[in-house]
């Protein structure tokens, strides 16, 4: 498991020097020079180049680059240019808000996906089963920010008992988890229900009823272990779109987090706080990915032992 | 009674090894289309895709008003006979603003996926077929694309080229092409070892011939269904955009921009909001039920 | 006369598709007596499979007709709770593809623990000294250590035995071994047959053995019932089933076994082959494929008549109707 672990890590670098040179050249993406951007149209010459060398954006992009990297090693994320704070520092501040979010959201997603694909997948074709997939066809089609707007009109209009928005309390929370929760549950129940059907054709759940094992412990015990990788994949790529999903109800519900900034940064033409949001939402995923791929190993011993001996 | 001797003779005389390839195609395509016509959700979702194709295309004939005509007089009403779907803040029909929005979500989804189907299925096909080093160096890329959420990278993307419909249809393009790569090959890497393509190989044909007449054809299954699936994720996620901001500007009767700007008056005109946001659920959906029912019918054990 | 474990009585298992009704089994009466092995033989699509997995009430089919019965209970007119009681217990199944057949994700000692545990009540440590002692008597070193080890570290071999031991570990009457070697090496199919051999012999367990290969038929069977088409066509004691076939079918499967005497150069093949589930026609099911076949085999369904002591067959060829017709 140690090896597996390590290795797992090595593998990241690459992964991480991507990232790092994807998010450097959508900042070199921006149409016209940023010098000129932050000093602004009345500035000499002379004023943007001072920015220029400022910024180092005058001499060769490979040193840029090296540059780059070599600030983000240090946690230096860039500094925004609207506020002149470092891009980390107004990052952070946010984050709490939307690690709050994506935690709900995260639980509501595994205990309603989860729980209507398992009851889906233990009578198909039965009428429960076409009520959770029909719920679940619905819930990945419809928009997020719609539902968000539903939710308010229902719940802080129509019977005004929660918030419509802000991000202070729990009760900021319980809405806008909700909308993104359900869109993602909708994923996951689909994908559990039909891991589960094809776990239950194989050979040993056969030999689990053999043995005498009651229904629902062959579904629970049996079924669900081995329908746990895929499950797992999908939860740690919903966390990823929960991520991202979280720019979209954020502002929805004028939430002060992440996504919200990342917008307003876009808005602003604050490129350099886009860049250091992007890359730290990116770093965030390779992370849950990571434990994504440490969770199958420990699911599923084949994993553990097959890459230590390839 | 004397054709199906003859053919098992046939079966007989030919390798089994080769009894499943190409020859079969047409039975084969037989054989989807009646397990479509018999899948209710495919057709349903068949019936609404052709309903919104039918309405983008007439919407100057069908749609009772200019989707951009302002009327002072008639500002935000409620539905009424002679506006079904009521009007917003600048006095402008909605309903006829839906049908010309269609125009613009199916646009954007369908332009969006054609780019994704291209550069996927090409790169997927490199990656697959030669396998290697090219290989490799296709797939680090294509993981360090998918590392980062894929509406946030969409974002960042139109952010830097700048709102607007074009942009709007880049970014929703390359958002899918990582899935499409995927896919591909490993829908390539399933055919490519089979008997009839080592047999065309062996009977010296070039790779540009086994690629476009043996390998695309036999993996063209998985890269369909996924096809209709990323239309449907192509215009939440473009409606998205649009939503904050990103993609349509205003005048445009874009949907998900016409639900942004809805919001200001969800109190006293919810309609606003609620109208466009069911459109776009309704033709997502549509495009949902056609790709679950085309992986029905094709293959349910395909993992797409 | 030794007593009836378990008795089928005009058994028909039908499944119900897309594509219509298939009689996988169609109308089987078998009887197997305690401490006896009895096989059945025949092709894939035979319905010989389903045969063993209506006994469990294990198949996806629906059991339309006859009788189940094992050890004076009627299996078919038991409750799902009941059922589990026996299923492991009494009455205990291994299956053909060792490598799917026990769950990846658990250990061994899982695996065997459970069904220790489902059926005998003992105590923790008992339960333990159960499995080491069953995992023993299959022949496998190092029971304790295996216990935690999981099933893709297992050669096919090792994971037969194992599936040997959960199915042997709570004493069961009968054991069902559907096609238990055909996944696994020559030298490998020896022993375990051998292994089968042994725990039959020293605990009194009787065997449904279901195979398509006629030298484990051969090796391990008192009695042997022949299927075609989803229903029996010839059953006798194994010693006849060798010396006098009747039914071509029969004839058949054992002119087509590979013998150390035989100097033919090809092996014989019976022509043509199993019609799928479901196709079925008017009289004798083998008719089309076989080299006797007359006028009346085309046109009526034989019935399975007794043709010698202990002896019955489904054929024309030795049906005393047959006879007179033609005479």
């Amino acid at each position: 498991m140690f090896n597996y672990v390590l290795k797992r890590l090595l593998q990241m670098i690459p992964t991480l020097i991507g990232v790092s040179l994807l998010s450097f050249i959508i900042l070199q993406l921006v149409p016209g020079d940023p010098a000129e951007l932050i000093a602004g149209l009345d500035a000499s010459p002379e004023e943007v180049q001072i920015i220029r060398e400022r910024l180092g954006t005058d001499r060769p992009l490979y040193e840029q680059y090296i540059d780059y990297n070599w600030q983000l090693l240090q946690g230096d994320f860039g500094t925004s240019l609207r506020s002149d704070n470092p891009v980390l520092q107004e990052i952070l501040e946010r984050f709490p808000s939307t690690v709050n979010l994506t935690i709900l959201a995260t639980l509501v997603t595994v205990v309603i996906g989860l729980f209507s694909g398992i009851i889906a997948a233990t009578k198909p074709g039965s009428v429960r089963d076409h009520t959770a997939m029909a719920f679940s066809l619905f819930g990945i089609s419809m928009p997020v920010f719609w539902l968000g707007i539903i939710l308010i009109l229902v719940f802080a209009y129509y019977i005004p008992i929660l918030p419509s928005g802000g991000s202070s309390e729990l009760k900021h929370f319980v809405l806008p988890a909700l909308v993104l929760g359900i869109s993602s549950a909708a994923v996951l129940s689909r994908l559990t229900r039909s891991s589960i059907l094809e776990v239950i054709n194989q050979d040993y759940i056969r030999t689990a009823k053999a043995k005498g094992v009651r229904q629902w412990l062959i579904i629970y015990k049996h079924a669900l272990k081995n329908a746990f990788v895929p499950i797992i994949t999908v939860i740690g790529m919903e966390i990823g779109n929960l991520l991202g999903g979280a720019v979209l109800t954020e502002t929805v519900f004028s939430m002060n987090g992440l996504g919200r900034y990342i917008i307003q940064s876009i808005q602003f033409r604050d490129y350099s706080a886009v860049q250091g949001s992007i890359l730290f939402v990116a770093l965030l995923f390779v992370i849950v990915n990571l434990l994504v791929d440490l969770c199958y190993a420990a699911v599923d011993p084949r994993i553990r032992y097959d890459r230590k001996e390839a | 009674m004397s054709e199906p001797k003859a053919a098992s003779l046939l079966a007989q005389s030919i390798p089994s090894t080769y009894a499943d390839v190409p020859a079969k195609r047409g039975a084969l395509y037989k054989q989807v289309l009646k397990r479509l016509k018999n899948n209710k959700r495919s057709l349903l979702g068949l019936w609404m895709v052709s309903l919104f194709i039918f309405i983008a295309i007439l919407a100057p004939w069908i749609s009772p008003y200019d989707p951009l005509e302002q009327n002072m007089d008639k500002l935000l009403q409620a539905p009424s006979l002679s506006h079904p779907f009521g009007t917003d803040e600048y006095g402008r029909d909605i309903l006829s603003r839906i049908f010309y929005g269609s125009r613009i979500s199916l646009m954007v989804g369908i332009v969006g996926v054609v780019i994704s189907v291209v550069f996927g299925v090409a790169f997927g096909t490199i990656a697959g077929y030669f396998g290697g080093k090219i290989e490799s160096v296709i797939m680090r890329v294509t993981d360090i694309f998918m590392a980062f959420p894929g509406f946030l990278l969409a974002l960042a993307i139109v952010s830097v080229l700048g709102p607007g419909m074009v942009n709007l249809m880049i970014a929703i393009g390359i958002f899918s092409v990582p899935s499409f790569i995927w896919i591909t090959r490993s829908a390539v890497l399933s055919v490519k070892n089979k008997e009839y393509i080592e047999a065309s190989r062996s009977m010296g044909a070039k790779h540009r011939r086994i690629i476009f007449k043996h390998i695309i054809p036999n993996s063209i299954a998985p890269i369909i269904v996924l096809s209709a699936l990323r239309v449907a994720t192509a215009i939440l996620s473009a409606s998205g955009l649009s939503f904050l901001g990103m993609g349509a500007q205003p005048p445009s009767p874009e949907w998900g921009a016409m639900l942004s700007a809805g919001r200001e008056f969800l109190r006293t005109a919810p309609h606003l909001s609620i109208v466009p946001g069911i459109a776009i659920m309704l033709v997502v959906l549509g495009f949902n039920l056609l790709g679950d029912g085309l992986r029905d019918a094709l293959d349910p054990k395909m993992k797409v | 006369m030794k007593r009836k474990l378990l008795e089928m009585k005009a058994l028909k298992t039908y499944f119900y598709t897309g594509d219509g009704v298939v009689p996988a089994v169609d109308g089987i009466d078998i009887t197997i007596y305690e401490g006896e092995t009895v096989g059945i033989v025949g092709e894939s699509g035979s319905g010989k499979s389903v045969t063993s997995l209506t006994a469990m009430r294990l198949t996806p089919g629906k059991v339309v007709e006859g009788s189940v019965t094992f050890d004076g209970r009627d299996i078919l007119a038991l409750s799902e709770k009941e059922m589990r009681g026996v299923r492991g217990n009494d009455m205990a199944m291994i299956f053909q593809e060792p490598m799917t057949a026990l769950n990846p994700v658990f250990t061994i000692g899982e695996q065997l623990l459970e069904a220790i545990r489902i059926h005998m009540k003992l105590g923790r440590s008992e339960t333990k000294a159960r499995a080491i002692e069953m995992l023993r008597l299959v022949g496998i070193p190092r029971p304790e250590q295996m216990l935690r080890e999981y099933p893709h570290r297992l050669s096919g071999g090792m994971r037969q035995r194992v599936m040997i031991a959960i199915a042997m570990a709570c004493n069961p009457k009968l054991l069902i071994a559907d096609e238990p070697t055909t996944a696994l090496d020559v030298t490998i199919q020896a022993q375990i047959l051998e292994l089968m051999q042994q725990l039959k012999t020293s605990q009194g367990t009787s065997i449904l053995l279901i195979t398509h290969d006629l030298g484990v038929v051969a090796e391990m069977c008192d009695r042997v019932a022949v299927m075609y088409g989803g229903q029996i066509v010839e059953e006798c004691d194994v010693l006849t089933l060798f010396t006098s076939p009747k039914h071509p079918y029969t004839q058949g499967l054992i002119k087509s076994m590979p013998t150390l005497e035989t100097n033919e150069r090809r092996l014989y093949s019976i022509p043509g082959s199993v019609p799928p589930p479901g196709s079925l026609r008017d009289g004798c099911r083998f008719s089309p494929r076989c080299e006797f076949a007359q006028a009346i085999c085309h046109e009526r369904h034989p019935q399975l008549e007794a043709v010698g002591a202990g002896h019955s067959a489904r054929c024309w060829l030795h049906a005393a109707e047959a006879k007179e017709a033609f005479q």
